[in-house]
């Protein structure tokens, strides 16, 4: 018999009159995984930053092993035994491993002045022991890979007794073994009763791992079910509204392969990453590159953008050949790159001033950049991806995931690009923004513009590509038709060489 | 939630108002000083208007280095090395007037200066990836070394009408000179940082370096430039001080890359880069001329003066400061 170990009810929470939460509620069991899923916007971050003091509730209860408590600051609700695992770690990478799990709680000496290191150094070794992972309590965290940063903020949370742990799409950046270890972990916590809330927007993986499942839309919880009561449709329903369709499905598209390839790769080479890759893609032909993170995939598309070095081969463009970053650019290469946070946008910016970025020369009438262009340009992609925001001048930090996706996307279809490279387009993005970006992609390829696609969620990689080059260690080891591919799994094995 | 038909009119109108105080701060902060030192001072001189040219005249040459500076630190960088660099191209450029090459040869000499200083700086800083503040503190105390030792620190005296003329402590009409060329920087900073490409370019390799690079834009070209800029910026304030002083010395500038990086900073720019206004580093500068100015006519010594402009900047500064997001 399960015992709810906390109760969120009817928790409102508003910004500047702008109501984010509006009565949800949420219960955790001891001992469960519980998917918290939702829309970016739907409030799930907003209800967890409640739940570990970030944010004070303006209504509602929070009850922990039934009894109230609100807690005005996060170490409040650590004392009380909840841990948040961010999106982007916490952890200080110039620190080592022992000391970044107890930042601010170090074991201390009789007179409480000086720290006890290698008291510190054993208890860290310890905790990582437990859960079967060897990292050496005395690495520098910036040495390790994103795979063991992670456990050492868990470790972290654990050496504080944490009881509650929410880990804010933890796979994000992880690589299979990783994940694998990941979950391992999961289940070895969910063993010492800790319960652990599970944000994620990968639905294969909440199926795997979650023993329960709360969909949120619009600040309120909409379903809570048992993960095996609960089928993805009803799922993506309550996330979106009935309106929705999923559109992750294949569509089979005709493409003329008897036209001339608009990029050509051709025995490329990049020192330790890439190997001897060739390859051509047609105009209006969707490429998916699937492999596994390392494999190579982001190099490879790097090069054809000029802004990696190569070591050899070549890349063209129509028959032209591209030595430079801005050889790509001007032939009509655009790349939506991993990491969009810090690759794809200046936050601080506004959405119009990101867009017209790499376009600054259109924008530029007699020396001076034109804002009025810019902003009718803005509104126009707005209009088309749309876009959820306040206008052309409003910062980017402040929008959502998908919609920050949409503006990086933008700045390339202001050049009306001929070849299209995305990098992972999809982390991070809510459902309803994946489909709507999954639909554009589609859109753009069946105007002329060829398409390369990285994607690690085979699922999307599937639903959008034509054909698939199968990378593995850095070369192609397979150039396979989209039809001739079975199943999600057939894909997952053929990747891993 | 937030969609275009519906633009919360409310929550945007709250949004303006805090912007709006943070990012004025320093206009704010100018009409209160000025305002305090009518009120205490005027009847003692503050307000009379040699006065107030005498601000502006002072003010100028740290108003050109703030505004060179506004584009360096909009890059995600800074230049310390601009007040030696002052001295340097001062006493250059009196150096070949008195040697006979005439006011354009000593203007381009002087110049020349600061183009050297800047490539430098940019060499370093870009090719090597050495960051910015070492680089420049290196080059602030390697270039006051060349000041003192070109003319074992004595003064260099020299005449020539026009640069007394175009850099002298003169008026055109009512206005002095040196303040005529700050205002002309300042404007020529303002079109070129807010209306041109290479504007957007510096602040976007400020605001995120590597979005920029993937944006295809030359992000260590466009810090060189920035470095070139503070270098003539500074060569130019260097010329101004040796028109307001009659002589060319081997001191000018000293103290000049703090006195602009508090300009810069009380003007609203972010000191990690991406966002910069020239108008408002002209109007911080000009803050502190006139605290300066002012703390001198109610009869503080230099240690008070000290003390009182140092803790106005900090309490701007803490009052500009962006809400944490």
């Amino acid at each position: 018999m399960s015992t709810d170990v906390l109760t969120m009810r009817d928790i409102n929470k508003a910004f500047n009159g702008n109501p984010v939460l509006r009565h949800a509620g949420f219960t955790l069991r001891k001992g469960e995984c519980h998917a918290l899923m939702g829309e970016n916007g739907a409030g799930k971050s907003t209800l967890m930053k409640i739940l570990t003091g970030v944010y004070q509730r303006d209504a509602g209860t929070v009850q922990i092993d039934g009894k109230d408590v609100s807690f005005a600051a996060p170490r409040d609700a650590e004392a009380a035994g909840n841990a948040m695992i961010f999106q982007e770690f916490s952890l200080i990478p110039t620190l080592t491993v022992a000391q970044n799990i107890f930042l601010g709680h170090e074991p201390k000496r009789g007179n409480n002045i000086f720290i006890r290191d290698a008291e510190m150094i054993r208890r860290a070794h310890d905790i990582l022991q437990e859960f079967g992972e060897n990292i050496d309590p005395r690495a520098r965290v910036e040495d390790l890979s994103v795979g063991a940063k992670q456990m050492v903020e868990i470790a972290k949370a654990l050496s504080k007794n944490a009881r509650i742990i929410v880990m804010d799409e933890p796979t994000a950046s992880l690589s299979e073994s990783e994940v694998e270890t990941l979950f391992r972990l999961v289940n070895q916590l969910k063993t010492q009763s800790i319960s652990i809330v599970y944000i994620s927007h990968r639905m294969a993986e909440i199926y795997q791992i979650c023993d329960r499942i709360t969909a949120m839309r619009d600040g309120r919880d909409m379903l809570t079910a048992n993960t095996s009561d609960v089928t993805m449709e009803e799922l993506i329903r309550a996330m979106l509204g009935s309106d929705s369709t999923a559109a992750l499905d294949w569509v089979a598209r005709d493409v003329d392969m008897t036209a001339a390839p608009v990029l050509e790769v051709e025995n490329l080479q990049v020192n330790g990453y890439v190997d001897d890759v060739s390859f051509a893609v047609r105009p209006g032909e969707i490429l998916g590159l699937a492999g596994l993170t390392g494999s190579g995939r982001t190099e490879i598309v790097e090069a054809i953008f000029g802004i990696r070095q190569i070591d050899g081969g070549s890349v063209r463009i129509d028959g032209q050949p591209v030595r430079s970053n801005r050889d790509a650019i001007e032939a009509g290469v655009g790349l939506v790159p991993e990491d969009r946070r810090t690759q794809g946008l200046v936050l601080d910016h506004s959405l119009r001033d990101n867009v017209i970025l790499p376009n600054l020369a259109r924008f530029t009438r007699n020396l001076f950049v034109g804002d009025k262009t810019a902003r009718a340009a803005s509104d126009r992609h707005i209009a088309d991806l749309k876009i959820k925001c306040e206008g052309p001048d409003q910062e980017v930090y402040l929008l959502s995931g998908g919609n920050q996706q949409k503006i990086v996307l933008a700045k390339w279809l202001e050049r009306k690009p001929k070849v299209l490279i995305l990098d992972e387009p999809t982390i991070g993005v809510d459902i309803g923004a994946k489909s709507e970006l999954v639909r554009k992609v589609r859109e753009i390829a069946d105007a002329g513009t060829a398409v390369v696609v990285i994607s690690s969620e085979f699922e999307e990689l599937l639903a959008i590509s034509d054909r698939l080059l199968i990378i593995y260690d850095g070369s192609v080891i397979g150039n396979i038709n989209r039809k001739n591919v079975q199943s999600e799994e057939a894909l997952h094995h053929a990747v891993q060489g | 939630m937030q969609s275009k038909a519906d633009p919360m009119p409310q929550e945007r109108s709250f949004n303006l108002g805090r912007i709006n105080w943070r990012e004025n701060i320093v206009y704010i902060c100018f009409a209160g000083v000025l305002l305090f030192f009518a009120v205490t001072i005027g009847d003692k001189g503050f307000l009379t208007v040699s006065n107030l040219f005498n601000i502006a005249r002072t003010t100028a040459m740290i108003a050109v280095i703030s505004i060179a500076m506004t584009f360096i630190i909009s890059s995600g960088e800074l230049d310390l090395s601009v007040g030696s660099t002052a001295a340097l191209a001062a006493l250059v450029s009196a150096l070949a007037i008195q040697a006979g090459y005439g006011f354009l040869g000593g203007l381009i000499a002087g110049l020349l200066c600061g183009v050297a200083v800047g490539l430098v700086n940019g060499f370093f800083v870009t090719a090597l990836s050495i960051p910015s503040f070492l680089v420049t503190l290196g080059m602030m105390q390697l270039v006051r070394g060349i000041d003192m030792r070109i003319t074992y620190t004595n003064p260099v005296p020299f005449r020539n009408a026009t640069f007394d003329m175009v850099f002298g402590p003169g008026t055109i009409g009512v206005v002095p000179t040196l303040f005529l060329w700050a205002v002309a920087v300042a404007i020529l900073g303002h079109v070129v940082l807010r209306y041109t490409p290479f504007g957007r370019q510096v602040l976007a390799t400020g605001g995120n370096r590597e979005a920029a690079r993937y944006s295809g834009i030359n992000t260590k070209r466009v810090k060189i430039i920035c470095f070139l800029i503070t270098g003539v910026g500074a060569a130019l304030a260097g010329m101004l001080w040796t028109g307001m002083m009659g002589t060319a010395r081997y001191n000018f500038g000293e103290g000049a890359e703090l006195a602009a990086i508090a300009a810069v900073i009380l003007g609203g720019t972010s000191l990690f880069g991406g966002k910069g206004t020239i108008i408002g580093t002209f109007v911080g500068a000009l803050l502190i001329g006139t605290i300066n100015n002012g703390l001198i006519i109610m009869g503080l010594d230099v240690s008070e003066q000290m003390m009182v402009a140092g803790a106005i900047i900090v309490l701007a500064v803490a009052f500009g400061k962006k809400p944490s997001r």
